[in-house]
Order: C-alpha cells, then sequence, then structure tokens
C-alpha cells in the first residue's frame, strides 16, 4: 500500500440538471517522500484532485487513503483536522494575511498545529530570515510565496500540496521556489504534490501524473530527476 | 443604455445580498421614518374623518331654561351655521350606574351602529357598545323619561364619546359617567330641548384638531356666542309669555270657573230674590190689602164716626138748639117776664131801647124790684151781686143780659114792624121752635139707627177681611222660611267659593311672583373639547408625534449611514470590473450610471416598499396600541405624499451622491491601475505593539484582531457609530420608559400623598365640625382644606393650565403634598413673601427664583406673582402660595374650596363618592388612584410606542450590524478562506473574525450608551408635554440592559455569521481572482 493510494476518483459538479465530471477514473499512488507533479492543461480537472487529496472538496465516489486515512469518508470536522494536521497548502497567489507579519502569518499556522517546526527556524529555512517582521505588501512576489510555503512547511504536514506555486512568478523567482520546495521534500522527506501545467517543471518530479479532461493520462516515474537549478522556461 | 440596464440588473442578481442589505436598510429607515411621521397625522386623520362622517358637532348649547325651535331656526339662519339640531340627554342611574341617555339625533353626531338594530318604540335603546350588549334590559331611575324600563336592541359607537374609559362626569352617582344610551327624542317628557347641537359651514372641511379648524371653530364661535344675547332675551320673553299666558289661561280659567260659580249663585240669587221679591210684594199686598181693609174699615169708621159725628153734631145741634130752644124759651120767659112786669109801664109797644132807658130811670128801690123780680123769676141766669145803688153797674148788667146773644136772638127775630105784637111773634117763634126741634129728634133718631147698622155691617166686613189676611199671612211666612233657607244655602256656597277662589287666585299670584322672578337663561357654549376624550385623543398623537421627531430621524441617519458604507464597499469592489470597462471604451458616465441605476432600484424599491410597509403596519400597530384606549373606526391612512416623496428624495440623494463620489473617485484612475487589484490594505503595527510587555504577553489571536481592529479605519468608525446609534436609540426607549414610568412613583408616592380630592359645596373659613364629621363618616381622613383654582398662564401665546394651591395650614400642606428640590431634595417652604411655583411651570417660562410670573383667572384678568422657590413636580402644574400672599396678590380674602385628604382604605370608592356626593356638601370626588390609572393607562400606550420604537431599533440594530459583518466577511473572504485551508475550526474561524466585531460591538455600545443619554434628554424635551415634566435620568439597569442587547444583537449575528462563515466555499473563494 502507497503512502497515498488514490483509487477510481470520481467528481461531478452539479449545475442545475447539468452533471459536469471534473475527474472520472483516477487512480493513482503516491509514496511516502515523494515529489510529484500533476501535469495538464487548464480545465483538466488537476486541482479538482488536489482539492479532493487535501480535504477541502469531497470525491463524488472512488478512493482516497493518504497515510492509511479514507480522505473520503471523513466528516467535516474530520476534514478539518486532517487539512490542520496533515495538509499544507501553496497557492498561487500566495494568500497570505496581509495584517500579519512574514513572520506571523508562518505563525498563524504553527499555532494551531501539534507539531509544528519553528516559525523562526522556517523563516532561516526558506531564506526570509531577515525579513521576517515585513508585512506581505512590503514583500516581492517571491518572497511572499516564501512565506507561503514556511506557513505550509511550519505546520510539519504529511503532504504539501502546491497549486501552480510559479504561475504569478517570474521565471528565475518561481526557480527558486521549486528549488524550495524541491529541497524540503528531499531534505525533510516530506510529500509534495505541485500541480501545474508547465511540462518543464514535470523534470523536477519523482512522479508526473499527467492528467487530461478528468481522467489520468499517463504515470510516469522519473528515477531521475532535474534539480530544480537547472530546469528554466 | 439597454446594455447597462442589463449590466445593472446583473450586478443586482451578483451581489443579490447587497442588494438586499441597501434595500432593507433603505426599507427600514424611510418606512420608520415616514411611517412614524405618518402615523400622527393618520391617527388625527382617522378621527377627523369619522368625525366629518358622523357629523360630529362643531358647538354644544346648553341653556338654564333649554331650548325651542325658534332658537333652532334663529341659529340656523346664521351665516357660518350649518346644521342645528335641537336634542336632549339626562343623567341618571341603572343600578347604581351613573349614566346618560342621549335623544338619537337625526343628522348630528351620528352614531354607528355596531350590532342589533335601531329602535322603533320608546322602550328600546341603543347602547355603548362599551358596556352593552343587545338584548339587555335596563331600568333607569329617572322622571325625564316616559318610559325607564327599556331594552337595549342595538349596541353603538358614538363620535362623542371616543374614549373608553372616560366618558366624562357627572353629578350623580359616584359622579363618573360608565356608560351612555341613545332613546328616542319622544321619550324625553320634556318638549324644551335640552340641548343644541350645531355644526359651522366654515368648520366642515377643516379637518379636527388643524389650527385652520380652531381658527374657523374660533370664528364660529364668535357669531355664535354675538347670538347668544338675543337667544337669552327671546328664550326668557318666550317663557316669560308662555308663563304669563299660561298664568293667564289659568286666571281666565279660574274666572271662567269663578264666572260660571257667580252666575250660578247669581241666578240662585236671582231666584231667591224674585222669590223674596215675589214674597215682599206678596206681603205688601197683603199689606196693601190690610191697609186698604183698615183704610176700608178705617174710612167705613171714619164714615160711621162722621155719621156718628153728624149724628152727635145732629144730637149737639139738636142739644144746642134744644138749649138754645130753652135758652131761648127762658130768655123768652125773661122777656116775658119783664114784659110782665108790672111796675112797668105797658113796654108792649116799647122797644128794647126804650126799656132800657126806662129802666135806666129807674130808682134803685124799683131797680132792686126789678132785679129782684129777675132773680125770683128763676130762670137759668147768674145774677151778680150787684149794688144797685150803682145805677151805672146795674145798667151794665142789664145791657149785659140784654144784649147776651140768646136774647138778641130772639128779640132779632121781632119784627117790630109786624102787626103782631110783640108777643105773639114771640110764641109764633116758639112754636116754629118746637117743631124744628121735633124733626131734629126724629131725624136724629133715624140717623142713629142707621148708624148703628153701618157699624154693625163694618164689623163683619172687618172680621171676614182680617180673617182671610192672617191666613195669606200665614202662608206667606212659611214661603219666607223657605226662601230664608234657600238664602242660608246661598250664602254657604258663596264663602266656600269665596274661599276656594281666593285659594286660586293666591296660586295664581303666587305662580305670578314666580314669573317675575324668572331669570335671564344661562347659555353654556361648549366646543367640542367637552367630548370626554377628545382632547386626550389629541394629546396622545401629540405624543406620538413627538416622539416621531427625534427617533425616525436618527433611524434614518444610520440607514443612510449603512447604506454609505455598503455602497462605497461596491464600487471599491467593483474597481477591476470598472478597468475592464473603462478599458473597453466605455466612458464614465456610462460605467457610473451602472452603479447610479444599482443604486437607484435599491433605494427606489427600498423605499416604495419601506414605504408601503413603514406607512402601513407603524401606524397601525401604533394605532391599535390606542384602540385598547378609544372607540374609533379602523385606521384610515392619511399619507402625505410630501413627506414620503422626500424621505425617499432625500435617501436617494445621499446614496446616489456617496455612490458617485465613490465611484466617480475610482474612475479617476486609469484602466491600468484598475485593472489591477488593488493593493490590499497594508499590514500596519499598532502602537500596542510599541509596549512590547503588553503586546509579548497577548495571545496571538488578540494580536491579529487589535491589529485588524486598526486595519480599516473606516470600518471602526461605520461599525462604533452604527452600533452606537443603535445602543444609543434602545437606551434612549428604555430611558423613555424610565422617564415616565419613574414619574408616577415619585409623584403618586413621594410627592403627591393626599388619596382624594373634595370639591366643597360652599367656601369655608375653618372646616366646621359638622362637616367634618360628615366627611369622617364617609371613609375622609384627616381632610385638609384648600383652595384650589384653575389659573392660565401664557407660552407662546398658548394658554396652559395652572392649579392655584393656597393651604388653610401650611403644616398640614406638608402631610399631604411634598415641596422639595429635585436634585438635593431639599425641603422647600411656603413663604409669605412669593409662592412656589412646579419645575415644570418654571422651564416653560424659563423663570427662576426671584422672577415674577403672570397667571390669569378664568376671566383673563391678570395677576403677578413672585416666585420664591421651585418644587419637584411632574404632573400638571401647580403655584402654592400662602393665604398671606393670596390675600396681598388677590386682595381678597382666601374661599377655602376644596378639600385633600386620606381615604379609609377598607371603605370602597365607589361608596365614598357616592355617599359623599349624598351629603350636600361635597361638589365633587376625585381619588388619585383614578388619576393613577388614567396615567398609567397613558403611559402604558406611551411604554407600548416605546416599545414599538425599541423593537424597530433592534431591528436596525440587527441589519446594521448583520450588514457590517457581511461586509467584513466579504471584504476578508480569501483572508478566512485561507484560514479555513489552513485547517482552523469553524470556531476558530468565527472567533478570528468575530472577535473583532465583538470588540468593536462594545466599543459601539459604550459610545452608544453616552449618545444614548443625549438622545434621551432630547426626546424627553420634545416628547414632554406642557403639563408633564418626565423624569431626567435614566435608571441604571436601562444603560446594562440597552448594552445587553446590544450584545445578544451582536450574539445573535455571530450565529448568523458563524453559518455564514461555515458555509464559505474555500475553493471559489481563493480561485477567484481580484
Amino acid at each position: 500500500m502507497s503512502y497515498i493510494d488514490v483509487k477510481n476518483l470520481k467528481k461531478v459538479y452539479k449545475m442545475g440538471e447539468v452533471e459536469i465530471k471534473a475527474v472520472d477514473h483516477v487512480d493513482f499512488s503516491i509514496n511516502k517522500g515523494e515529489l510529484v507533479v500533476v501535469l495538464g492543461p487548464s480545465g483538466a480537472g488537476k486541482t479538482t484532485i488536489l482539492n479532493i487529496l487535501g480535504g477541502m472538496d469531497s470525491a463524488t465516489d472512488g478512493h482516497v487513503v493518504v497515510d492509511g486515512k479514507h480522505v473520503e469518508k471523513l466528516s467535516r470536522k474530520e476534514l478539518i483536522n486532517y487539512r490542520r494536521y496533515d495538509i499544507g497548502f501553496v497557492f498561487q497567489f500566495y494568500n497570505l494575511v496581509q495584517n500579519l507579519t512574514a513572520l506571523e502569518n508562518v505563525e498563524l499556522a504553527s499555532q494551531i498545529c501539534k507539531d509544528p517546526l519553528n516559525a523562526d527556524e522556517v523563516m532561516k529555512e526558506v531564506g526570509l530570515e531577515t525579513r521576517k517582521n515585513n508585512f506581505p505588501a512590503q514583500l516581492s512576489g517571491g518572497e511572499q510565496q516564501r512565506v507561503a510555503i514556511a506557513r505550509a512547511i511550519a505546520k510539519n504536514p504529511k503532504l504539501l500540496l502546491c497549486d501552480e506555486p510559479t504561475g504569478a512568478l517570474d521565471s528565475k523567482t518561481g526557480k527558486s521556489i521549486l528549488e524550495l520546495l524541491q529541497k524540503t521534500a528531499r531534505k525533510m522527506g516530506m510529500t509534495v504534490i505541485i500541480i501545474t501545467h508547465n511540462s518543464i517543471i514535470a523534470d523536477i518530479a519523482d512522479k508526473v501524473i499527467k492528467v487530461k479532461n478528468g481522467t489520468i493520462e499517463d504515470v510516469i516515474i522519473n528515477k531521475k530527476p532535474t534539480d530544480a537549478k537547472e530546469i528554466s522556461w | 443604455m439597454k446594455l447597462l440596464l442589463k449590466e445593472s440588473l446583473k450586478k443586482i442578481k451578483l451581489t443579490f445580498g447587497r442588494f438586499l442589505s441597501v434595500f432593507f436598510i433603505v426599507a427600514l429607515g424611510v418606512g420608520f421614518f415616514a411611517g412614524i411621521r405618518n402615523t400622527s397625522d393618520d391617527m388625527l386623520y382617522t378621527a377627523s374623518s369619522y368625525y366629518q362622517e358622523q357629523n360630529l358637532m362643531d358647538l354644544k348649547l346648553v341653556s338654564t331654561l333649554g331650548f325651542t325651535d325658534e332658537d333652532i331656526e334663529l341659529l340656523k339662519a346664521m351665516d357660518l351655521v350649518a346644521d342645528v339640531e335641537g336634542s336632549h340627554y339626562v343623567d341618571c342611574l341603572e343600578s347604581s350606574n351613573a349614566i346618560r341617555v342621549l335623544g338619537i339625533t337625526s343628522n348630528i353626531n351620528k352614531t354607528v351602529l355596531v350590532d342589533g338594530r335601531m329602535p322603533k318604540n320608546n322602550n328600546e335603546v341603543l347602547a355603548d357598545a362599551t358596556v352593552y350588549e343587545v338584548g339587555e334590559r335596563l331600568t333607569l331611575d329617572t322622571d325625564a323619561l316616559k318610559e325607564t324600563k327599556v331594552e337595549v336592541v342595538g349596541t353603538i359607537h358614538s363620535p362623542m364619546y371616543i374614549q373608553a374609559s372616560n366618558k366624562g362626569s357627572t353629578q350623580i352617582g359616584n359622579g363618573k359617567i360608565s356608560g351612555y344610551l341613545y332613546t328616542l327624542e319622544e321619550n324625553f317628557n320634556t318638549d324644551v330641548y335640552t340641548v343644541i347641537y350645531l355644526t359651522g359651514k366654515n368648520t366642515k372641511e377643516e379637518s379636527a384638531y388643524s389650527e385652520e379648524y380652531q381658527s374657523a371653530l374660533d370664528q364660529l364661535q364668535k357669531e355664535v356666542e354675538e347670538q347668544l344675547e338675543q337667544l337669552q332675551t327671546r328664550r326668557y320673553n318666550e317663557i316669560k309669555k308662555e308663563a304669563e299666558e299660561k298664568l293667564e289661561d289659568a286666571k281666565k280659567q279660574v274666572e271662567a270657573e269663578q264666572e260660571k260659580y257667580r252666575i250660578e249663585l247669581k241666578s240662585a240669587k236671582e231666584t231667591l230674590d224674585s222669590n223674596n221679591k215675589k214674597l215682599q210684594e206678596l206681603d205688601k199686598q197683603i199689606n196693601e190689602k190690610e191697609k186698604v181693609l183698615q183704610e176700608e174699615t178705617k174710612k167705613a169708621e171714619e164714615q160711621l164716626q162722621e155719621a156718628k159725628e153728624k149724628l152727635e153734631q145732629s144730637k149737639k145741634e139738636y142739644q144746642t138748639d134744644l138749649e138754645e130752644y130753652n135758652t131761648y124759651k127762658s130768655y123768652l120767659d125773661f122777656i116775658y117776664y119783664i114784659y110782665n112786669y108790672d111796675g112797668f109801664p105797658d113796654f108792649s109797644d116799647m122797644t128794647y131801647e126804650e126799656i132800657m132807658a126806662y129802666i135806666v130811670t129807674l130808682s134803685p128801690e124799683e131797680q132792686e124790684k126789678l132785679i129782684e123780680y129777675i132773680k125770683n123769676g128763676n130762670f137759668d141766669m147768674d145774677v151778680p151781686e150787684i149794688d144797685y145803688t150803682d145805677k151805672e153797674a146795674v145798667k151794665k148788667y142789664l145791657e149785659e143780659l140784654w144784649n147776651s146773644e140768646s136774647v138778641q136772638k130772639i128779640i132779632d127775630q121781632i119784627d117790630a114792624n109786624s102787626e103782631e105784637s110783640i108777643l105773639e111773634q114771640l110764641d109764633q117763634i116758639f112754636k116754629d121752635m118746637d117743631q124744628e126741634l121735633d124733626t131734629a129728634l126724629e131725624k136724629i133718631n133715624a140717623a142713629e139707627e142707621a148708624i148703628q147698622k153701618q157699624e154693625q155691617t163694618l164689623n163683619e166686613k172687618t172680621k171676614a177681611s182680617k180673617q182671610m189676611l192672617s191666613k195669606y199671612k200665614e202662608e206667606l211666612q212659611k214661603n219666607y222660611k223657605t226662601l230664608e233657607a234657600g238664602y242660608n244655602t246661598y250664602y254657604l256656597n258663596y264663602d266656600q267659593f269665596e274661599v276656594k277662589f281666593q285659594d286660586a287666585y293666591e296660586t295664581i299670584h303666587k305662580q305670578a311672583i314666580a314669573i317675575e322672578e324668572i331669570e335671564k337663561p344661562t347659555i353654556y357654549l361648549f366646543d367640542r373639547n367637552d367630548n370626554a376624550g377628545y382632547e386626550d385623543y389629541e394629546s396622545d398623537t401629540t405624543r406620538v408625534s413627538n416622539i416621531s421627531k427625534v427617533f425616525p430621524v436618527f433611524f434614518l441617519l444610520v440607514a443612510a449611514l449603512v447604506c454609505l458604507n455598503t455602497m462605497s464597499r461596491m464600487v471599491e469592489e467593483d474597481r477591476g470590473q470598472m478597468g475592464i470597462y473603462k478599458s473597453l471604451g466605455f466612458s464614465n458616465t456610462q460605467i457610473v450610471l451602472t452603479y447610479i441605476l444599482y443604486v437607484a432600484f435599491a433605494t427606489i424599491f427600498g423605499s416604495i416598499v419601506g414605504l408601503l410597509l413603514g406607512c402601513t403596519i407603524l401606524p397601525n400597530v401604533i394605532y391599535n396600541i390606542y384602540s385598547f384606549m378609544y372607540v374609533l373606526p379602523d385606521l384610515k391612512l392619511d399619507n402625505n405624499l410630501l413627506t414620503m416623496c422626500m424621505t425617499t428624495i432625500l435617501m436617494f440623494i445621499v446614496t446616489l451622491s456617496i455612490t458617485l463620489y465613490t465611484a466617480l473617485s475610482v474612475l479617476k484612475e486609469t484602466p491600468a491601475s484598475l485593472l489591477r487589484p488593488k493593493a490590499p490594505a497594508k499590514g500596519k503595527k499598532v502602537l500596542l505593539e510599541k509596549i512590547g510587555f503588553i503586546w509579548k504577553r497577548l495571545n496571538f489571536s488578540f494580536k491579529v484582531t487589535t491589529r485588524n481592529i486598526f486595519r480599516y479605519k473606516k470600518r471602526i468608525f461605520m461599525t462604533i457609530i452604527g452600533i452606537a446609534g443603535c445602543t444609543a436609540l434602545t437606551l434612549a426607549g428604555l430611558g423613555l420608559k424610565d422617564s415616565i414610568t419613574g414619574i408616577i412613583k415619585i409623584q403618586f408616592n413621594d410627592i403627591t400623598k393626599y388619596k382624594a380630592t373634595l370639591v366643597l359645596n360652599n367656601s369655608y373659613q375653618q372646616l366646621d365640625n359638622k362637616t367634618e364629621q360628615i366627611l369622617n363618616e364617609n371613609g375622609i381622613i384627616d381632610p385638609t382644606l384648600i383652595y384650589q383654582e384653575l389659573y392660565s398662564y401664557k407660552m407662546d401665546n398658548k394658554n396652559n393650565d395652572v392649579y392655584l394651591v393656597v393651604p388653610s395650614n401650611t403644616e398640614e400642606l406638608k402631610q399631604y403634598i411634598t415641596l422639595r428640590h429635585r436634585e438635593d431634595k431639599q425641603e422647600v417652604s411656603l413663604k409669605n413673601d412669593g409662592a412656589v411655583i412646579t419645575e415644570k411651570m418654571a422651564l416653560n417660562l424659563n423663570v427662576e427664583k426671584g422672577d415674577m410670573v403672570t397667571i390669569y383667572n378664568p376671566n383673563n384678568q391678570a395677576y403677578k406673582i413672585k416666585i420664591s422657590d421651585i418644587t419637584e413636580n411632574y404632573a400638571y402644574n401647580y403655584i402654592y402660595l400662602t393665604n398671606e400672599y393670596y390675600e396681598e396678590v388677590f386682595d381678597s380674602k382666601v374661599q377655602y374650596n376644596m378639600v385633600i385628604s386620606d381615604l379609609d382604605e377598607d371603605m370602597d370608592k365607589d361608596t365614598i363618592s357616592a355617599s359623599l356626593l349624598n351629603t350636600d356638601r361635597v361638589l365633587n370626588v376625585s381619588f388619585i388612584d383614578d388619576i393613577l390609572e388614567r396615567f398609567n393607562d397613558m403611559i402604558d400606550n406611551l411604554n407600548k410606542i416605546v416599545f414599538v420604537i425599541l423593537i424597530c431599533s433592534c431591528l436596525l440594530a440587527f441589519i446594521v450590524l448583520y450588514n457590517l459583518t457581511t461586509i467584513n466577511i466579504t471584504e476578508r473572504i480569501r483572508e478566512i478562506a485561507t484560514l479555513k485551508v489552513l485547517g482552523f475550526h469553524d470556531k476558530e474561524v468565527s472567533l478570528y473574525v468575530y472577535r473583532e466585531t465583538m470588540i468593536l460591538t462594545v466599543l459601539g455600545a459604550l459610545v452608544g450608551l453616552i449618545f444614548g443619554v443625549f438622545l434621551h434628554r432630547f426626546v424627553i424635551t420634545s416628547a414632554e408635554m406642557e403639563f408633564i415634566m418626565f423624569q431626567r435620568n435614566i435608571n441604571g439597569i436601562s444603560y446594562v440592559y440597552a448594552f445587553i442587547i446590544t450584545m445578544i444583537f451582536s450574539i445573535i449575528i455571530s450565529i448568523f455569521t458563524h453559518f455564514k462563515l461555515k458555509k464559505i466555499n474555500m475553493i471559489e473563494a481563493l480561485k477567484s481572482v481580484e
């Protein structure tokens, strides 16, 4: 049994009479500590998969097992706890709390966890030691994304989910973010899933899951993932 | 343009919640504002149109002598008078309840039939629907009605009695009219009208209670007043004439009767008299007959007598003749003797003279011889003793003898010349004489016989007549007796008649005096204010309108504020959209128009809905509160379109201008900058962070909250203002309730301590023992004599009532009335140098201790009074004076006319009242409890209105809080979604958001409490009436309540928010790109 096991996942959105199948028959598995890239064009259902995986959305059908936990069977409250203790999220638009300093944004997350990482240390880790008392508005996009990542990592989650983390960034900054993520997965042994439409990024992954029209098109195991430093787009 | 409209509609659809919030707040603000504002107008309009429909009188005339149709004609003829109707009323007891029975009028004061039907005859009545039911049978204790056992066949409402609890006062029973009946006019015993109702032409179209009505009424009243004198005189003359005519009739009748009697008596008398006369005549006739008889008898007797006399005469004559004969004979003998004397020559042929001459020549002896001879002759002759010697004396004697008549007579018959001798002649004479004598004797004898016969006849005749007469007389006597009896009866009747008519005339005389004593009637003129409840209704509406002056404005302000907040938020949020339109080449005007349309829709529809609901629900709710007290038809809305439009327009202008302002200021930016999401408000360190030791100790969430609070200054401001407004409204409402309720307790527990007020029949200098005893027996304890009179003072050219009170004993007054300062509760004492006035009056007149005030007596005479102090008082206004100061000001002695007292708690008030009114010492009794009850009623109603306002305030608070929280959430939806994604529990998320709202709510509520104090003060002063002073302070507990109520709403909102937050879809929230 893999660390993450998704079987026959199905998600249908009902828009009145019309049923839209966001994902259908999705099967994949991810091992602990793997850096996975879910690749696919816009509207392919990547985010849906991620949301279900992160406990933000519920599956219509199928199994989603994370570390032996049947996510699809969790209650609302259990889902919150699941997100709280097991999941770290990184978004395209950072979603930092503007009224909190960088450090406080990290603390915001860490204070609710059972076994959080030291916020200061995490800040150091993401290279924002000197900027930690600045407010998000005072930081650049890359820096803000680092804060976002720091916030996610500080929770010490089982799973780090990143939705287009480089989408709003230039390639250089994006690269450094990817570096950070790769480092996190490698160094901390954290399972990291990155969603992107950018196939170049897929090179850094241990496993690439290609999604198209709501179904898995392909799962490629990358024996030798490229170092994030070396990719460019 | 079509596109813009479509865009606006789409915007509404998209942001329907926001649209609704603007819509509702506008609806609430406008609805409440217009609704409350209109309520008093609606109430007045309802009453006014009710009055108009029922043709309520404008004036009522009551006269001490009643009215007749002519009065009505006189009044009808006046220019301003429209309808005039005479009617009756009488107050009477119906099983110990005092009720008023009125005549059913046809045109004025028309009643509304609630149940049943109209009465058809005198034993059927219409009755007060608030008291009676159809089918009830009543017995009325009055003699003014023909039929006193009546049945209620219909129940009604009368426009004269609009207050259920107060139907006016009366002199009978317990002094309060408990209900009224309407009976047919013909059921009243009198033919004069007791009352005249009158309506004016000029007042007809004016709505009641309006100034226009008042001035029209004044005009009408003036006109009618001018006519009063004439009415009085006319009626006086009429009454007098009527009475006089009646008297005249009575007199005539008496006279006629008297005449009849008199005639009867007269004819009786006449009969009697004629009988009498007849009898008398008869009597007379009898008498006459008697007389005739007597006369006849007399005559016969006379004749008889005459005959007798004649006979006697004849006899006498015969006797005389006989005597004469005898004399003659003797003389003849003498002469013969002489002639035969021897001594003489033959004398035969000698004459007498010759003989005489011879005798004289004779010697004395011879003479003596002669005389002797003569003497011897024995002649019946007196021969005197003669001295014969004296020749002369003898001669004389002889001469005398010779010359004696008898001798001469014989001698005369002797004819000396005859051939026969003297002697022969003498013989012849004697012969003749004898014969003559015989015939006479014969005659006499015959006559004597005739007379005897005649006498006998006469006697017989007289006897028969006398017998007849006595028979007549006897009969006459009998008739006389009958007549006398008749006369006696007659006199008896006559005496009776005299007495009888004397009495009658005395009565007439008395009546005549009474007529002289008839006074000109006093005509009292009443307007509608005399109708119980009429004025109260106006003051109640005034109370509503006073309250509506402040609360709704505040409401509108808060609503405008919320609108402003919402719209500015919306424009801010829509900047991207605006950027797109702008970049697509739409003009600023076009873009702005979409928002204007949006806000116009919200405001106009909100206003319309608000107006529709507010102007119907609120007036009805408030009216319903009053409808427990008043008997009036359902509310009629008199919607003032102007107020409504003005409110809408005002609201629209506010929302529009704020939308325009924000939209235009946003549109100043270039499309590019608009397209970029607006940099979120920068995080900032707050001042508190600089105080490290506190900041470090703060819990993380508090840090976040603190920072959030200061993040959006505008929002803080809005929230605090909004919440403060609601708290202030709530506090003002509660405070108003306190102020109103509070006064009752203070006024009737602490200040006014007497339990009853009695108006006495007379004025006293001191209560006499008897009166005091009577009062004591009837449950009046410790009576204190006072003087009380209604005066007035002028405020804004309006007359306001004030009671002038002079205690007979200043110390005793203290027992019943507390005079003290409001602030420090220090006692105020009455002094002889000035008066103590009540606080509200001092406030009304803006006067202080030492100032002078002018008051007016009922005749509008002005008096100046110096204020020596001001005392705490809440209900009505009083001026307290010592009797010394009274005398100084009014220049007259105090006439104490009232008693204030305690009551025997064991006795029933109605009994006390009824028995006191029966003592003829007391004119009126009123109990503090009754006044208290009326105050409680009034205050109950006011409280209910305050309650309505409170509910609306709460609704407002709710909407404001909801709105603010909604804005808060939409504004920070990404942040919230982030928190959720981070795995914050629902509670934690809610707390995160709500913690600051809570703090702001507390802050706002605190600020609101301060606002509230001022608002309350403002409301109090405008809601107060001139004779009522509300308490100025708010009870401590009300602050707590106001605070708690706000908090409760805040909590309710937070529960709502909690669910709303729970429902937030993280994915959607995070997906949307600003």
